[in-house]
């Protein structure tokens, strides 16, 4: 195969893939097209955060489909209580459920017990607003086994005084210092002999085979009775309390006075024991989010008792809505997730390609500049992607962008790196003879130094396809979609099928790119220089 | 014709060329001998205008050599070093006719000059689909020797073109290279350490000597009235091997 044509197969490839690229992504856009105007509705990936946003979402469409006010777009799943704000700041989001403990600790810093109106004239200036109480308090608390608690007589935090042997392990996020676990002692005047951080997920299984005795918990944890564990209670009132609220935009509840006034309809519905029933329904498997929620609001007279049948929304909204194990076939969603997984993939990788390999020959030839590129590059792959994330909703919003964008960052080093590792070691007579022969710059670069660099180009391109493949999950967090949903779902609900249903495509999928690249090296790669290596 | 005047280079604060001066005329084949280190290939990078003197003027055919990227006398100039140089990720023919190419010659022309130099070189044409890994040494240095002739250039450098080819071989392909430039008649200047090789090309003979021209003359000239002790020390370095000499007559 000539230079030329190996060149012309690039560019070929190059062009195919976009142009397939944009077609999908037009028809995408396309089928997404409704009359109903649509209202954003975000959730946090775990249970509670699911259920509740759902039945915002069912509220809507049906509130929509009575009085053609709007349609509910589900993203649900958002990484992190911080992104999931500043989306709704930013607009990317409309609505979402909030906790009044959080939401006075971002607005109210002095008062950790603000109530519903001083939370309200401090979102105000935002441009959010907030429902009153949905009726229950979710808020921290410490769980001990139920038999310990019996055997100590444990009922209430102030009981641990006496017991300076239980073993505690506690989220990251509840031992810091300013209000969490060392305050709590402080005021209750604990002491432990053994205190050490663990995820959430893996506390409930440590208390169960009896390796620690306590840890924070939830008041609505839907997986206390599983985990045969009980709540102590907080007899000093130390902990904030968590009130569930709906927050959406301002300009929202003018625009939608109908569907907002149902909404509210929702205040006070929730004890603390019909969530954690709820909770607990999803987290047993008992039930779907989508049923649980449906039958709930149908129970409560929220929503008509003809809603009971699924309402048959199109695949593509289908795939947005929370995947939740029970009542969803394997393959559900899976090709709209392949699909969404695949684009983020190979658009971002198709920008690293087109900016990072100019970068690397801009490296190779101008050498100072070329420090600089890679430091900045090595820099840029050293932010942790959910920071990046949070950098990128002011400008980019939520979704699929900001993830194309992240993506791209992190495929830039290794494309960058690999276009001059391979320029650098080149035979410097062999460029001294094509400028003797009378090739230009660019012709020497066309013809002669990136074929032969074509090697180590196309292993950095296949190494920042194949992290890509794996980064391009944290999309979920960010209403993307993708295989990561599953993970995210998976993660939340503590359901060990959704998660492998989002990583055994995953790793597929970097298996396959890599297999992929190997053959289109075999393509791209001049023959010459195959039978080299 | 080339002259060059006045010339130093250094590299590195070391001197490479030391106040070289001398003309080249047209249509010979003129040898830069020298052991390594004596500056023969700077010469030519000079020649080639890919590098500039320190001091000093290149002209050739009257003209001021001005370094340029690319090479400002590329159409003029054909170039084949020791290993050839042939790009590793084109054939043979790909390699030759790489300028040719770029410069929007016909299929057709550049099939006949390529049969006309295949033949002229003595290479079998179906080697020239065949990738450099694939060719012998000398096989290569003729694909090499196509390259360089192919635009039909004024001027053809050839630094070291057998320095790395067994005896035989070598043997073989200085014929072939002499046979051609006495056809072509181009101006020809070949780099060499091997004294037999300057004596069976060269018209004119240049010995360098750390960065100095020691002699420049015919082959006769340097034998008969060495202009240093150097030069016949130099001619004379070739061990000479008595038990060869009845073979010889």
């Amino acid at each position: 195969m000539s230079e030329r044509k190996s060149l012309r197969l690039l560019f070929a490839t190059a062009a195919a893939t976009a142009l397939v690229l944009l077609l999908f992504v037009g028809s995408a856009v396309h089928s997404g097209q409704h009359s109903r105007p649509k209202i954003r509705v975000a959730s946090k990936p775990f249970t509670e955060s699911y259920i509740l946003s759902e039945m915002v979402a069912q509220i809507i469409d049906s509130v929509g489909e009575s009085t053609g006010e709007a349609r509910a777009e589900r993203k649900f799943g958002l990484g992190g209580p911080t992104l999931v704000f500043d989306a709704l700041k930013s607009g990317d989001i409309d609505v979402d459920i909030n906790y009044t403990g959080a939401l006075a600790h971002l607005f109210v810093k002095e008062n950790k017990n603000a109530d519903i109106g001083q939370l309200r004239t401090a979102l105000a200036p935002v441009g959010v607003t907030l429902s009153e109480s949905l009726g229950f308090n979710n808020t921290y608390a410490i769980a001990v086994r139920t038999d310990s608690a019996r055997a100590l007589s444990l009922a209430t935090i102030s009981d641990l005084r006496g017991h300076p042997e239980l073993r505690g392990a506690f989220t990251p996020d509840f031992l810091n210092p300013d209000d969490g676990f060392y305050k709590l002692a402080e005021v209750y005047g604990l002491k432990f002999a053994s205190l050490k951080p663990m995820q959430h997920s893996l506390a409930y299984p440590a208390l169960k085979s009896r390796e620690i005795d306590m840890t924070d918990a939830y008041t609505t944890d839907g997986t206390l009775a599983m985990f045969d564990l009980v709540l102590l209670k907080d007899d000093q009132d130390f902990f904030p309390k968590y009130y569930g609220v709906i927050t959406i935009r301002t300009e929202l509840v003018t625009r939608f006075p109908r569907t907002w006034a149902a909404l509210r309809r929702l205040e006070g519905r929730l004890s603390d024991e019909s969530m954690v029933r709820l909770n607990a329904k999803v987290d047993n498997k008992q039930s779907s989010i989508e049923e649980t929620a449906r039958s709930f609001l149908i129970e409560s007279g929220l929503l008509p008792k003809s809603a009971a049948s699924s309402q048959g929304s199109p695949d593509t909204e289908r795939a947005k809505s929370p995947p939740t194990g029970s009542g969803e076939s394997l393959w559900d969603g899976l090709l709209v997730s392949t699909y969404e997984h695949l684009s983020l993939v190979l658009i971002s990788l198709l920008l690293s390609c087109l900016v990072g390999i100019p970068l690397g020959v801009t490296a190779f030839h101008y050498r100072r500049v070329g420090h600089v590129l890679i430091a900045a590059t090595g820099l840029l792959q050293t932010i942790p992607s959910l920071a990046l994330l949070c950098f990128l909703i002011p400008v980019l919003g939520i979704g699929t962008l900001p993830t194309i964008f992240t993506l791209f960052i992190y495929g830039l080093l290794p494309v960058v790196q690999s276009t001059t590792a391979g320029l650098m070691s080149l035979d410097p007579k062999l460029i001294e003879i094509g400028k003797i022969m009378g090739l230009n710059r660019w012709q020497r670069l066309r013809l002669i130094e990136l074929p032969l660099a074509s090697i180590s180009i196309m292993s950095g391109i296949k190494t920042t396809a194949v992290i890509n493949v794996a980064t391009a999950t944290i999309a979920a967090l960010i209403g993307a979609g993708g295989y990561g949903r599953y993970i995210t779902s998976g993660l939340a609900l503590n359901d060990v099928g959704l998660i492998l249903k989002g990583a055994i495509p995953t790793a597929l999928m970097a298996v396959g790119f890599h297999g992929l690249f190997e053959l289109l090296s075999r393509i791209i790669v001049p023959r010459g220089l195959q039978r080299l290596t | 014709m080339i002259a060059l005047q006045g010339v130093s280079k250094q590299f590195g604060g070391k001197p490479t060329l030391t106040s070289v001066s001398f003309r080249l005329d047209a249509g010979r084949t003129h040898v830069f001998l020298g052991s390594s280190g004596s500056g023969k290939t700077t010469l030519l990078r000079l020649i080639a205008g890919i590098l500039a003197p320190d001091a000093g003027t290149v002209t050739v055919d009257g003209v001021l050599v001005k370094v340029a990227d690319p090479c400002p006398l590329a159409d003029r100039l054909g170039y084949m070093t020791q290993e050839g140089g042939l790009f590793p990720h084109m054939t043979a023919a790909q390699n030759v006719t790489l300028m040719a190419r770029v410069r929007g010659w016909s299929g057709s022309a550049m099939q006949a000059r390529l049969s006309e130099l295949a033949a002229a070189v003595d290479l079998e044409p179906a080697l020239l689909q065949h990738l450099p890994v694939q060719l012998s040494g000398g096989q290569r240095q003729r694909v090499a020797l196509i390259r360089a002739l192919f635009l039909n250039p004024q001027y053809v450098l050839l630094d070291e073109p057998m320095g790395a080819l067994d005896p035989l071989i070598r043997r073989e392909l200085q014929g072939v290279l002499k046979a051609v430039f006495q056809r072509l008649k181009t101006t020809v200047i070949l780099v060499t350490h091997d004294v037999g090789e300057a004596a069976f090309f060269g018209d004119t003979i240049m010995l360098l000597h750390g960065g100095r021209v020691l002699q420049h003359g015919s082959f006769e000239e340097l034998v008969q009235t060495p202009a240093h002790p150097y030069v016949t020390e130099f001619l004379m370095a070739q061990r000479p091997v008595p038990q060869l000499r009845a073979l010889a007559t």
